[in-house]
């Protein structure tokens, strides 16, 4: 039964699905050795809790892709949380604002959902459109200021308290990715989500609820979005409607590294989290070497495209031919 | 013995904007048989499966299961009603499984999570029951043609349906997968399933029918017993006219050897082919699916890139590393996807008839359009295709477009012209004129090469045929030894025939 899987050997483990996993390896490698400093637990606590911005809505951008479409508000659905929780946090206290925040992400979601759902309006447009608005929300909202919460120091708990030495964030990301994960693998969303994303029509037919499924995952996106947005009000403790312009891309981009496939049907959470975490030590590493913002913007993008084509080409011959035939 | 109807279609009809699609139609499709539908395409047989299967409804007349008159408002309902389709177009997932492909409709539930045993349980059970072999972990889409129809089949009957409907079951399949097909269709039959079967080729609509009906432009113009009849009054009622199915042509123009291939060999496909092929000569190449034949000619036209393969034309050595290359210096290419790597469904049908000649259309930095036209008009007229110049690709029958791509390759002025499967699911009139348009391309001094699943097809055209057999060459055979008999004795790696 599994004969098709077994003869495959270390190449194709490095090649296929865990190409990440080695690609981490080798970049860490590179990094500890031109900059020791980067292996201290410090350091390594620190790009764990870089990395979990990404990796938190990177978990819901997943979903999105596996359905073969994009999320692109969820830049503007982080922003819109951080200022919901910063103005509201002074009458309705901590817990009650981060509630608030959630619904009105989810609601978001919902929205978003609705109208690639009932207005046929395809998921890169239709959050292109809303990431718009949502922004706009939020500079009205916020009047355009940033609002500051540095009073209410019990919300830096989010980012700065640790449990067995590990800090929250980090914490939160792997729960994301566990419960991530099992709705995937082990739920009937999980297998909903891939039929829909590698066959919209015959998912249909088969009494798929694709709608559903689709309003849904649009809703795990907003939410882990407006879990980053938590980690990052709580991080600065001040909050701002034009955060996380640039964090759909970031976003998508380790979904991509990590090996989901962009044309829908089947994710790989484990490679999303292992991406972002690759990319929190490329950024941490060239700022310990000296190089500024821009330098690791550029090896960012040259990285994505490196390993895409190492993918590519040394994926096994004949499928290839497969594919030129 | 008459038994019982279990489906009807009473005074059925149903318009498409321009076009009667089915007009008036009264069947009964009785309990327990295999009433095979056979009729030229856009005859009606497929419109026809959609309002039995609820995929549309019909404008006029009612449909009845089991004497009850029924409304299908989607195929949800017509499945509750046990009547199952499955479309050329498979419905399945890629990236699912076999077995979450077999559940999806009703995943198996432990809690909120989902009980893979017995999801596998589940598959590999119904297999069992119909006697076929899959892995329920594989994903399906590392399923070959034929395992894919397995799947399809496996589905409806795991959905409990008293009537399967399939369209076109055997378009992409062997003779060898054909044959396990009817094997498990009959089986299912006897196990009393009713099968409604779509098909264009003859002998096993013969094979395994209990009846057959007749559909001609969207009119019904028969139904009879299939021992009572036989295939070629049956083709003469599809088309309305009488058509030689065992003419053969002969090329009577055919002059030096202009093209050959010497030592080609791709690792895993095919190894060491050579063949020649002399100026306005048809060479058609067979063997079973899987044989390396359809690999050999992408090779040619350079769309695998590994391996080896020499080429010369005009006793020159050609050097060729992509299609532009083959194209500039003379060979054509058809391809067996029109689908996927033909057409251009969006785009009119004249410009995907002149895509590959533009530069030679150039006039300064623009389009002449004028030439354009009247180089299309030449083509749609000779060809007879039906359609007009900015008419979208998409909206053409099989036929037209096969014709179109056929008509884009010869714009090219090529030498060598290689057709893949140059009539898989065109009906039998656009299939009998296309054979004419190879023959008469032919005696105009272009070499052709046809390779072509469709035994038959291959005997009627060609003057000369090479056959291989798991990715070697098992030899020609020339005149006489042109027949079904000598080319599968070859194709299945036997020495039989003569060289």
């Amino acid at each position: 039964m599994t004969d098709k899987i077994k003869p495959r050997s270390v190449r194709s483990f490095i090649t296929g699905k865990y190409f990440i996993f080695v690609l981490l390896i080798f970049v860490f490698a590179f990094f500890a050795i031109l900059a020791p400093v980067l292996c201290t637990t410090e350091s390594i606590r620190n790009i764990l809790v870089n990395a979990s911005l990404t990796a938190i809505s990177g978990c819901g951008m997943t979903f999105a892709i596996t359905l073969g479409g994009f999320d692109l508000s969820v830049g503007s659905i982080m922003a819109l949380s951080t200022c919901i929780i910063a103005k509201t946090i002074p009458t309705i206290g901590i817990p009650a604002a981060i509630l608030f925040a959630f619904v009105v992400a989810s609601l978001i979601g919902v929205v978003n959902g609705l109208i690639i759902t009932k207005l046929k309006i395809q998921t890169f447009v239709a959050t292109l459109a809303t990431q718009v608005i949502i922004k706009g929300i939020a500079l009205i909202y916020t009047g355009g200021l940033s609002v500051s919460v540095f009073s209410y120091t019990q919300l830096k708990a989010f980012s700065s308290a640790r449990i067995l030495g590990i800090p929250l964030p980090v914490i939160i990301m792997l729960l994301v990715f566990l419960a991530s994960q099992f709705l995937y693998s082990r739920c009937r969303f999980g297998v909903y989500l891939r039929a829909a994303g590698s066959n919209e029509k015959a998912a249909r037919l088969s009494a798929v609820p694709v709608d559903k499924i689709i309003i849904w995952a649009f809703v795990l996106t907003a939410a882990t979005a407006c879990l980053a947005g938590v980690i990052t009000v709580s991080q600065v403790l001040t909050a701002s409607a034009s955060t996380g312009s640039t964090f759909a891309l970031s976003a998508i981009t380790v979904v991509v590294l990590g090996g989901t496939n962009l044309s829908g049907g089947s994710g790989f959470l484990g490679g999303t989290v292992v991406a972002a975490i690759m990319i929190s030590i490329i950024e941490n590493g060239l700022t310990l070497l000296g190089y500024s913002d821009d330098i690791q913007r550029l090896v960012i993008g040259a990285i994505l495209i490196v390993s895409l084509t190492i993918k590519m080409f040394m994926s096994p011959l004949v499928k290839r031919g497969e594919v030129a035939a | 013995m008459e038994r019982e109807t279990i489906l009807e279609a009473q005074e059925v009809s149903k318009v498409f904007p321009g076009v009667m699609a089915l007009d008036h139609i009264n069947l009964q499709i009785r309990k327990g048989e295999i009433h095979s539908i056979i009729g030229e395409n856009g005859a009606g047989k497929s419109t026809l499966m959609k309002v039995f299967s609820g995929v549309y409804p019909p404008d006029a007349g009612c449909i009845l299961v089991e004497g009850k008159p029924v409304v299908f408002k989607g195929v949800f309902d017509a499945l509750k009603n046990g009547i199952s389709i499955i479309f050329q177009e498979f419905n399945l997932m890629p990236e699912l499984t076999v077995a979450e492909n077999i559940s999806i409709s009703d995943l198996p539930k432990k809690g909120i999570t989902i009980d893979k045993k017995q999801m596998i349980k589940r598959a590999t059970d119904l297999f069992d029951s119909i006697g076929i072999k899959l892995n329920p972990n594989m994903l399906t889409k590392d399923l070959s043609v034929s395992q894919c129809q397995l799947l399809e089949i496996a589905r409806a009957v795991g959905n409990r349906s008293k009537i399967i409907i399939m369209d076109e079951p055997t378009a992409a399949l062997n003779n060898e997968e054909s044959e396990l097909l009817f094997d498990i269709i009959t089986q299912l039959n006897q196990q009393g399933t009713t099968i409604i079967y779509i098909s264009h080729r003859m002998k096993e609509v013969f094979d395994i029918s209990d009846r057959i009906t007749v559909l001609r432009d969207g009119k019904l113009v028969c139904t009879v017993d299939a021992k009572d009849t036989d295939q070629e009054t049956m083709v003469k009622k599809m088309v309305g006219r009488t058509i030689y199915m065992t003419e053969k042509f002969h090329g009577s123009n055919i002059g030096e050897v202009i093209y050959s291939v010497r030592n080609a060999s791709v690792p895993g496909l095919f190894k060491d082919i050579n063949f020649d092929v002399r100026k306005g000569e048809i060479l058609g190449v067979a063997g079973l699916m899987g044989c390396g034949n359809i690999e050999l000619a992408k090779k040619i036209y350079s769309l695998i890139p590994e391996g080896s393969c020499e080429q010369r034309l005009d006793g020159k050595t050609l050097s060729i590393n992509s299609p532009s290359d083959a194209m500039s210096h003379g060979i054509a290419f058809v391809t067996d996807d029109r689908k996927n790597s033909g057409i251009f469904e969006k785009v009119s049908a004249k410009e995907n008839a002149t895509i590959s000649i533009l530069t030679r259309l150039k006039k300064l930095f623009l389009i002449d359009v004028k030439q354009e036209r009247k180089c299309f008009a030449d083509y749609v007229g000779e060809f007879q295709i039906k359609c007009q110049e900015d008419q979208m690709m998409v909206n053409l029958s099989g036929g037209n477009q096969q014709k179109i791509l056929v008509s884009r390759a010869l714009m090219t002025n090529c030498k060598v012209l290689i057709l893949l499967e140059p009539t898989r699911g065109i009906d039998v009139g656009a299939k009998y004129q296309m054979h004419h348009i190879i023959h008469e391309f032919a005696e105009r001094g272009i070499a052709v090469i046809v390779v072509s699943s469709d035994l038959p097809e291959l005997i009627k055209l060609s003057d000369r045929v090479m056959v291989m057999c798991n990715g070697e060459q098992m030899g020609f055979l020339e005149g006489d030894d042109i027949n079904e008999n000598c080319i599968m004795l070859k194709a299945a790696g036997l020495k039989g025939g003569s060289v």
